[in-house]
């Protein structure tokens, strides 16, 4: 059966036995995913969480003259300010679902909000982005896509986020995706392919797709970069490229998967290019699949003698980091602390599922009882792994370095950092050499009273984090 | 896009009409002529496929995705009458919760499993409990899950409108890849008028009736012993009949889209009927009747 049948994908629990919550050594995340059977954990206690909703609009939020249209109540124009938020400038609206609409269906409330985007903004393409109201009711929206369509002669594209379906946000994603390629892609295969490779791109910094291409420049390939700052028309071509190459192995695989599987187009197994060696992987993988290996091994000396000369004597020896980030990103990191002579000392990801297996299986060779965390959105887990490892170093994106700071703890925001490539590396040790040379900031405000009671920071780390019994 | 496996039949009706019995024995006389069929009761009851199985205790998909994290196909399925394999939705506990959804969430799992490309069916029939065609339940026939829908009604007011209540959601999603209307199987066909009244009310509507399933005290007798007419007496009428169904089903593409009545066209051709009817059954004789 063609993947794209169904109005979205499989979870990412059951497509890639994600975990959203998880806590111990790396060496028994390894064991256990080398088992077939992953038991789900839960979490008896959340402090904030993501939802597949506002992962979803990440990616919407990038595709140009697009308008999205957040179907549902009001409060669910929260998700359309996260949409603001993100820095993007296409156009959003809520249809403010009322009582009424949730008992007699709301399809007319969704026309008319779809023809008020068209005739004021022109778009090329409208986006119609669920929740759970909708799920739950069953809500009619395929019959005002078809219709519309045809009456506009415009691409309009559901999208079946829920908010419930799925534990792991980052499902939100491959719902996106899926849709994309329903909606935009055609049914087969093109008989003609073009001479595009795709750069696959989701919720990256704008610095870090420029660093990519400059990297790629060193081929002379044509690249299309989907569907990060992309429109319908380059994503409908995606589908006749040479070859994927993802920047990220995570993010956009459901993507990349997609277009190999039903569209032919093959997709090159890349890591993160972060750090110097993570680079050079990354290129040299590239290369390979192009037969052009000595190009990039040139390239790669050259650079990385480059970068050394740049970073000259900094070297993190004898500094305890921890990494906070999306899993892909915090496992590159942690290869690139390491690198610069670091020791990590622990970990929080976001989600750990079967694309990070290589990591744990690596990690399990050479530091079994480094400990993992796995959260989107707990502060109060990770201040209490933080005050127990008392790391020296802290790197994470700004959602939680507040908190982090006011252990003491210098941290480094990552948030809007372009890590990618050599440069990122030097743009890194420029920020962490800031953060290491001057800690009165982060001493200061540990001074303030903990936000905590002493008494969570005697309970195990793990404690509101139990196995699914069925 | 692939091809789906088999063709997907949606049976639709209200409640008590004998949807079940006809579907099930469908099913039956479809096995009996070679055919691998599944059947997916959508009805909180889950009393669907219970004369296929010899009335064994069947868990339901939502029992066991309650129950256990993985759920596996023979964990909720079995094969009854004729290799028919037999699955039952299910739904919430009474009283909390929301059936349609619990259908959708049955229908979602038996697509992760892969039910239809692991079993290879000729034909998948959902047994669709039609007095209420909210979002849930009309999910058989929307999404392009079935290609077509076929309603069981009597002769009776009530199981007329419920017909006409999914001609209103065939209408609806119809257009956007839902299913069509195959017909209308007229059951418990008694009263010498009732043919008539079922046609005329298809005839309103744009549809026909597919076959006449007498009402049978073999299809009662049957049933208490748990089996299908095919099974229990293979050689009776009854069992003629619906293998004619069956054989409809199996041959004929044809299908519209219904035009269902509204409830001002709806009550007035009731009324009439209704008129007729009681001046039937009261004898009355109309000036310039011959006698």
């Amino acid at each position: 059966m063609s993947p794209l049948r169904a109005k979205a994908p499989r979870s990412r629990e059951k497509r890639l036995d994600t975990l959203g919550a998880w806590f111990g050594p790396v060496s028994v995340a390894s064991q256990e995913f080398a088992g077939d059977e992953i038991a789900q954990r839960i979490r008896t206690f959340a402090q904030s969480s993501n939802d597949d909703l506002l992962y979803a609009l990440r990616i919407l939020s990038g595709i140009r003259n697009s308008v999205t249209v957040i179907h549902g109540p009001r409060g669910c124009a929260a998700a359309g300010l996260y949409h603001t938020a993100t820095g993007s400038n296409t156009r959003w609206i809520v249809t403010d679902l009322d009582e009424r609409d949730t008992i007699m269906g709301a399809d007319g409330k969704l026309r008319k909000s779809i023809l008020a985007l068209y005739h004021r903004y022109q778009p090329s393409v409208v986006f119609i982005v669920g929740n759970p109201v909708i799920a739950i009711n069953n809500d009619d929206i395929q019959s005002v896509v078809e219709e519309l369509h045809q009456e506009l002669e415009l691409p309009i594209v559901p999208v079946y986020v829920t908010g419930f379906s799925s534990q792991n946000a980052v499902s939100g994603y491959d719902t996106v995706l899926h849709s994309l390629l329903k909606y935009l892609s055609g049914k087969s295969a093109p008989t003609k392919k073009n001479e595009t490779f795709n750069l696959l791109s989701v919720a990256e910094h704008p610095n870090d797709r420029k660093e990519a291409l400059n990297l790629l420049a060193l081929f002379g390939l044509e690249l299309n970069i989907v569907p990060d700052d992309s429109t319908i028309e380059l994503f409908r071509s995606a589908v006749a490229a040479k070859a994927s190459i993802p920047l990220c192995p995570d993010a956009p695989e459901y993507l990349g998967l997609i277009l190999q599987e039903k569209y032919g187009v093959p997709l090159i197994k890349v890591s993160r290019p972060v750090g110097i060696e993570g680079t050079g992987r990354w290129l040299k993988s590239i290369a390979a699949f192009l037969g052009k290996e000595s190009v990039a091994e040139e390239l790669h000396t050259r650079k990385a003698a480059e970068t050394a000369r740049k970073l000259g004597d900094f070297s993190l020896q004898g500094i305890k980091v921890y990494i906070s980030l999306s899993s892909s990103n915090a496992f590159s990191v942690l290869d690139l602390v390491e690198e610069l002579g670091g020791e990590v000392t622990g970990l929080t990801i976001t989600h750990l599922d079967r694309l990070h297996v290589r990591h744990l299986d690596e990690l399990t060779t050479r530091n079994p009882s480094l400990q993992i965390h796995v959260s989107d959105g707990q502060a109060f887990e990770e201040v209490s792994i933080l005050r127990k490892l008392s790391p020296d170093l802290y790197l994470g994106d700004s959602t939680h370095l507040g908190q982090v700071a006011r252990l003491g703890i210098p941290v480094v925001s990552l948030e809007s950092l372009a890590l990618v490539g050599y440069s990122g590396v030097v743009r890194l040790v420029r920020r962490i050499k800031t953060a290491l040379a001057n800690g009165s900031y982060e001493l200061a405000l540990a001074k303030a009273a903990s936000p905590y009671h002493e008494a969570w920071f005697r309970r195990s780390h793990n404690w509101h984090i139990k196995q699914e019994v069925k | 896009m692939s091809i789906k496996q088999g063709k997907h039949i949606a049976i639709y009706g209200k409640g008590g009409i004998g949807k079940s019995t006809t579907t099930s024995n469908i099913s039956a006389a479809l096995a009996n002529a070679g055919y691998r069929v599944i059947q997916i009761g959508c009805d909180p009851k889950s009393d669907s496929t219970t004369i296929l199985r010899g009335g064994n205790d069947l868990p339901t998909v939502l029992d066991t995705l309650r129950e256990q994290s993985k759920v596996r196909l023979e964990d909720i399925s079995a094969v009854g009458f004729g290799g028919v394999l037999c699955i039952e939705a299910g739904g919430p506990v009474p009283g909390v919760g929301c059936a349609g959804r619990g259908i959708n969430a049955a229908v979602e799992q038996l697509q992760e499993l892969r039910v239809f490309d692991e079993f290879k069916p000729d034909f998948v029939l959902y047994d669709v409990l039609g007095d209420v065609v909210c979002g849930g339940f009309a999910v058989p026939i929307r999404d392009g899950l079935a290609d077509r829908a076929y309603v069981v009604s009597s002769s009776d007011f009530m199981s007329i409108f419920a017909a006409n209540n999914l001609f209103k959601a065939v209408n609806k999603y119809a257009p956007s890849g839902g299913a069509r209307l195959g017909g209308i199987i007229a059951n418990s066909i008694l009263a010498a008028y009732a043919p008539a009244l079922i046609d005329d009310f298809a005839g309103k509507t744009g549809t026909h009736v597919i076959g006449y399933v007498p009402r049978s005290l073999v299809v009662a007798q049957s049933e208490l012993y748990g089996k299908t007419v095919i099974e229990a007496a293979p050689q009776s009428e009854q069992a003629q009949v619906y293998r004619n169904l069956a054989k409809y089903i199996d041959e004929n593409e044809d299908s519209v889209i219904p035009k269902p009545l509204n409830s001002p066209e709806l009550k007035k051709w009731a009324r009439e009927w209704g008129d007729r009817i009681f001046e039937v059954e009261t004898g009355v004789v109309h000036e310039m009747a011959s006698i």
